[in-house]
């Protein structure tokens, strides 16, 4: 939801760039970060122009999304 | 959308299932008066219901309603709510969850569904954004809920489709059959589900793209950063994250608020609290976490049992109340009965206490030589027999044998059954219930005075038996300078009235009780709830506001049950036997009740709410007073509005 936020402005799920995937045959999720836009979902900018991602400020999965984000950072060349 | 209202999704669907005209009403004509969820829900009962309606009546009305801040990353804003008329107590029948539909329905730009009458065949409710449509669900009438779950995602082919549905239990209408979200959370206690299998209605799917637009965005992300920040320092935030609430068995033991053998004892033995560790079960057994949108705790797992009797399970942990109401009080010892119970009970959208109590009461009068094996069909019913106590569960929920008078409830059972029984049917107003209510005063008022019934959820002091408690944060939050002293009987009515605006509100916006100051001190209150609110809506409301919507809506829940039941301070009291019988073992061992204590707390319980002591009616001047002419008009005319 703060991912969409920073996107639009509002809470809208179907606009994140993080895509919850429900395993298939086995219980949990994996957590899928966009970098090219899809269907209504826009790309993960990096939150640029804000100092931490507002996925790490706001999302209780902090552990689960910073090696997403800092692998996301060294792909991008985006130094924080 | 028909009026547009920052944070609400803005429209209220209306499902007519007996000739399948659905219409939509804007929100904003409740949204100003009645916050959310059961604020709308308990408005448009109260106005709309006929007074000769009872429960599986077509005219009664079913009311599920998303919490106001769901769909915004506000803490814990994760509950949707359901509420009708219910089969239990006759009367006010409400009930939370966390809800995958509830954030979708937002999405799709509803704040809530009224359905009434009831569909000639099954049907569900299909909700894809704009289209809203009753589909034929005669294929999916008798499967559980997993399987109707299952179905319905290899039907769309949406393997990330969430439901809510009702199982066997419901179609049957046991009376405390459950409504339940996708396949592990229920809508639990009073028989919402059992009022939905009496319309036809078999389920509820919604899916939602849109957005949810908050008045004042960046001070609402300010606060919801604010507030997280906060929940650092909740001292039980470790634990409940990684056991959810079946961290407290052991602290319950110590005072001793467990049931076991049907409350004959409230501490168990102590070489069970080892072997029945819950806590050591989800070390071993888990395989993922499991939590909803907006959740800020994360406090359940996925679990999938290895070894023993049901090695093979998948499913997902229950919550302590499992332990309490099902595994102890039946004096089971294998470990993961309780994930087993609790998954079953789901699959069959059957209550969790509800099986508990009415089972209890079966093996108790089994004990005692009430009944036996020519009344239960040749069963034996034996305390710490985890296969019978399965059997009886899917008994119940299809109605079968001697599981159609357990499907009553332990307390319609014992009036059916009679033989001197109702002693030992745990209840209050006829809701089973787990909550043993000697030796936790804040805990007992709060549960005997709930108007759906009884229960820990409305108002209840849950924390009051917590070690450790700052006396001082105490009085900040809870107002009195006891809340560490669970056998003092003075100050519990203050803290009770605290506790019923807190879940109360908590319940209209959606925010999971458990994330509230109900379990520690030191997460949301109704200062950081108001706060919220009035950055998502742009309607400034304080405190006292909410305070004020909070009682207005526990009046309105009050003089609803005084229309459709017979309740009154009569019926505001513990089960006999917690009325009647010292605590037997545990470290309480001799504490009893004192009856005049009892009754001067709750005089002054009626005092602080402005309602009659005599009876628990209502006064004009209080009804008047939060605006509710009318109901004081009403009450006055089927000669119920208190005196003074």
């Amino acid at each position: 939801m703060a991912c969409s936020y920073h996107h639009t402005g509002e809470f809208n799920p179907a606009r994140s760039s993080f895509i919850i995937v429900e395993k298939e045959d086995e219980a949990g999720y994996v957590l899928q970060l966009l970098e090219q836009a899809t269907g209504g979902a826009i790309a993960c900018d990096g939150c640029q122009g804000l100092d931490e991602p507002l996925c790490l400020q706001y999302c209780r999965e902090h552990e689960e999304l910073l090696p997403i984000m800092t692998q996301f950072f060294e792909k991008a060349g985006i130094t924080r | 959308m028909d009026g547009h209202i920052f944070g609400y999704g803005g429209s209220i669907l209306r499902v007519n299932l007996s000739n399948g005209a659905i219409t939509t009403e804007s929100t904003m004509d409740y949204a100003r008066d009645w916050i959310g969820a059961s604020g709308i829900a308990i408005k448009i009962l109260y106005d709309e219901l006929r007074d000769w309606v009872t429960a599986y009546d077509p005219q009664n009305k079913l009311v599920f309603g998303a919490g106001a801040l769901l769909g915004t990353p506000a803490p814990g804003a994760c509950k949707m709510n359901v509420s009708c008329i219910g089969p239990v107590t006759g009367g006010w029948a409400s009930g939370c969850s966390d809800s995958y539909v509830g954030g979708q329905l937002k999405y799709a730009g509803y704040d809530s569904i009224i359905f009434e009458g009831r569909a000639h065949c099954p049907v569900y409710l299909w909700i894809d954004n704009d289209v809203v449509e009753l589909r034929d669900a005669s294929h999916l009438w008798g499967k559980t809920t997993w399987e109707t779950l299952d179905s319905l995602r290899d039907e769309t082919g949406d393997k990330k489709l969430h439901i809510v549905s009702i199982g066997p239990a419901g179609e049957r209408l046991v009376r405390a059959a459950c409504i339940i979200q996708d396949r592990n959370r229920a809508f639990g206690r009073c028989g919402m589900g059992a009022v939905m299998g009496s319309k036809n209605l078999k389920a509820v799917v919604a899916r939602g793209t849109g957005s949810i637009k908050v008045a004042r965005p960046q001070q609402f992300m300010e606060i919801v950063g604010r507030v997280r920040k906060m929940f650092e320092q909740a001292k039980i935030r470790d634990q409940f994250r990684d056991y959810g609430t079946l961290f407290s068995l052991p602290r319950k033991q110590e005072v001793c608020g467990l049931s076991y053998k049907n409350f004959q004892e409230t501490a168990i033995p102590d070489d069970m609290v080892d072997a029945i560790d819950p806590m050591k079960s989800i070390d071993k057994y888990q395989v993922a976490r499991q939590s909803f949108p907006g959740c800020v705790l994360g406090c359940s797992r996925h679990l999938e049992i290895t070894d023993g009797p049901w090695a093979g399970l998948k499913t997902e942990a229950c919550q302590h109340e499992v332990v309490s109401t099902l595994q102890t009080r039946l004096a089971i010892w294998e470990p993961t009965f309780m994930f087993k119970a609790n998954a079953l009970c789901n699959s069959m959208g059957m209550d969790v206490d509800a099986a508990g109590g009415a089972i209890g009461w079966a093996m108790e009068c089994f004990q005692r030589g009430i009944i036996d094996e020519s009344d239960t069909g040749g069963m034996k019913l034996e305390w710490g027999d985890a296969e019978t106590a399965l059997e009886l569960i899917r008994m119940i929920s299809y109605r079968e044998g001697f599981g159609n008078l357990l499907a009553e409830g332990s307390a319609r059972a014992a009036d059916i059954l009679g033989r001197d029984s109702s002693y030992f049917a745990m209840h209050m107003k006829g809701q089973d219930l787990y909550e043993p209510c000697r030796g936790s005063n804040g805990w007992m008022l709060g549960t005997v005075v709930s108007t759906r019934g009884g229960g820990h959820t409305t108002g209840a002091i849950v924390l009051e038996t917590t070690p450790g408690l700052d006396p001082e944060k105490g009085h900040e939050v809870y107002g009195v300078d006891n809340i560490d002293k669970p056998l003092d009987y003075e100050g519990k009515p203050e803290a009770v009235i605290y506790m019923e605006a807190v879940s109360r509100m908590a319940n209209c916006l959606g925010i999971c009780l458990y994330s509230t100051t109900c379990l520690d001190m030191y997460q949301t209150d109704l200062s950081q709830m108001a706060d919220l609110y009035s950055a998502a809506t742009g309607w400034d409301v304080s405190v006292d506001d909410l305070k004020e919507m909070a009682m207005k809506q526990l009046n309105m829940e009050k003089a609803l049950n005084l229309r459709f039941t017979d309740f009154d301070r009569r019926h505001d009291k513990p089960t006999p036997r917690d009325w009647q019988e010292p605590i037997p073992t545990g470290n309480l061992t001799g504490w009893k009740i004192d009856h005049d204590e009892f009754n001067k707390m709750l005089d002054r319980y009626y005092e602080l709410h402005g309602w009659d002591k005599k009876t628990s009616y209502p006064t004009r001047h209080t009804l008047e007073g939060l605006g509710l002419k009318q109901v004081a008009d009403d009450m006055e005319k089927i000669g119920k509005l208190g005196m003074k």
